[in-house]
């Protein structure tokens, strides 16, 4: 089986230079917790989940002095307006390719503990798996080897 | 979670190879007692980078469980969908830097109710609970008390093993 069978394709992107405001939008929206970074011609920079902007607020660019005073008195916070995407993202990236074994992406999550692979094909995202989509893969499969006894 | 999947339509089912929850659980977790005060909650979230943990009685049985977004809803009052889970990944953060953090113990924001399955459920059981409920931590007791966890990362070794 491959990595391809099981991809969800059609990735939401966050551009590199998107305001953090923007993003957290994005992602309430879509209801999801992370995505691709990708520059203007849609090659993939970085990854930008919830957490790189929690880390953002205790260290640098999001920390400054200015900045203490995270709410201001609409309860929002101007540190994230001005911050862009690219000032929080993980630069580091796990990518597979669509024709990847299954199994070996398997290995990889759960040595690494990443929840979340995108699949790339040269320079484009093709498709992503998380973690609960393998579990049901291995779902699929135990269903199939009873029904094969 | 004690639905028994499978039914009567699944061929031999007391025949074939089951996995259980048992045969893939770990052990060794790290269990909060509902004392705790919720900044040593904080500091211990941060540290182990864990986002929520089982609270245990002093028999170790278990009393339900506290995640950043327990602490977070009692914080801000927080409820629902919006911008939730953003203020919940920041929470921690905040507790450190800004001293945000409410007064009490982990009694106070905890959750009462977890699921839970038992060493000799059968993993298939914990696959369904797991994408009906998009959670990737289940917790495992027996007679009550806590002995384990199963989370994505086991069942992706079962995965790889199979495939």
């Amino acid at each position: 089986m491959k990595v391809r069978d099981v991809m969800t394709c059609n990735v939401k992107v966050v551009n590199y230079n998107d305001p953090v405001r923007d993003f957290l939008d994005k992602l309430a929206e879509y209801e999801i917790s992370g995505m691709p970074v990708v520059d203007a011609d849609g090659q993939i920079l970085g990854v930008a989940t919830m957490t790189d902007v929690g880390k953002g607020v205790q260290d640098p660019p999001l920390a400054t002095e200015a900045d203490r005073d995270f709410y201001d008195d609409n309860g929002q916070s101007s540190a994230l307006d001005s911050a862009k995407v690219a000032d929080i993202m993980t630069e580091h990236v796990v990518t597979v390719c669509p024709e990847s074994e299954l199994s070996e992406l398997a290995k990889l999550m759960s040595q690494s503990g990443i929840h979340r692979v995108f699949v790339v094909s040269g320079e484009e995202i093709v498709g992503v798996v998380t973690s609960l989509d393998m579990v049901r893969v291995l779902g699929e499969q135990l269903e199939r080897n009873l029904v094969n006894q | 979670m004690h639905e028994h999947l499978g039914g009567e339509n699944s061929v031999s089912y007391e025949e074939a190879p089951t996995i259980t929850v048992g045969d893939i659980m770990e052990a060794d977790i790290i269990a909060v007692p509902p004392t705790l005060r919720l900044e040593e909650l904080a500091r211990l979230m941060t540290e182990k980078r864990i986002s929520g943990f089982p609270v245990v009685g002093a028999g170790r049985e278990l009393l339900g469980l506290v995640s950043q977004k327990d602490l977070l809803a009692s914080m801000l009052e927080i409820s629902g969908s919006t911008d939730g889970e953003f203020y919940t990944s920041l929470y921690t953060e905040f507790s450190k830097t800004f001293g945000m953090l409410p007064g009490g113990t982990v009694e106070d924001v905890m959750t009462p109710y977890v699921y839970f399955a038992t060493p000799d459920t059968d993993i298939r059981e914990v696959i369904e609970l797991m994408l009906a409920r998009n959670i990737h931590r289940v917790v495992v007791t027996e007679r009550k008390r806590l002995v384990g966890m199963v989370t994505t990362s086991q069942l992706l070794r079962v995965l790889q093993a199979i495939l």
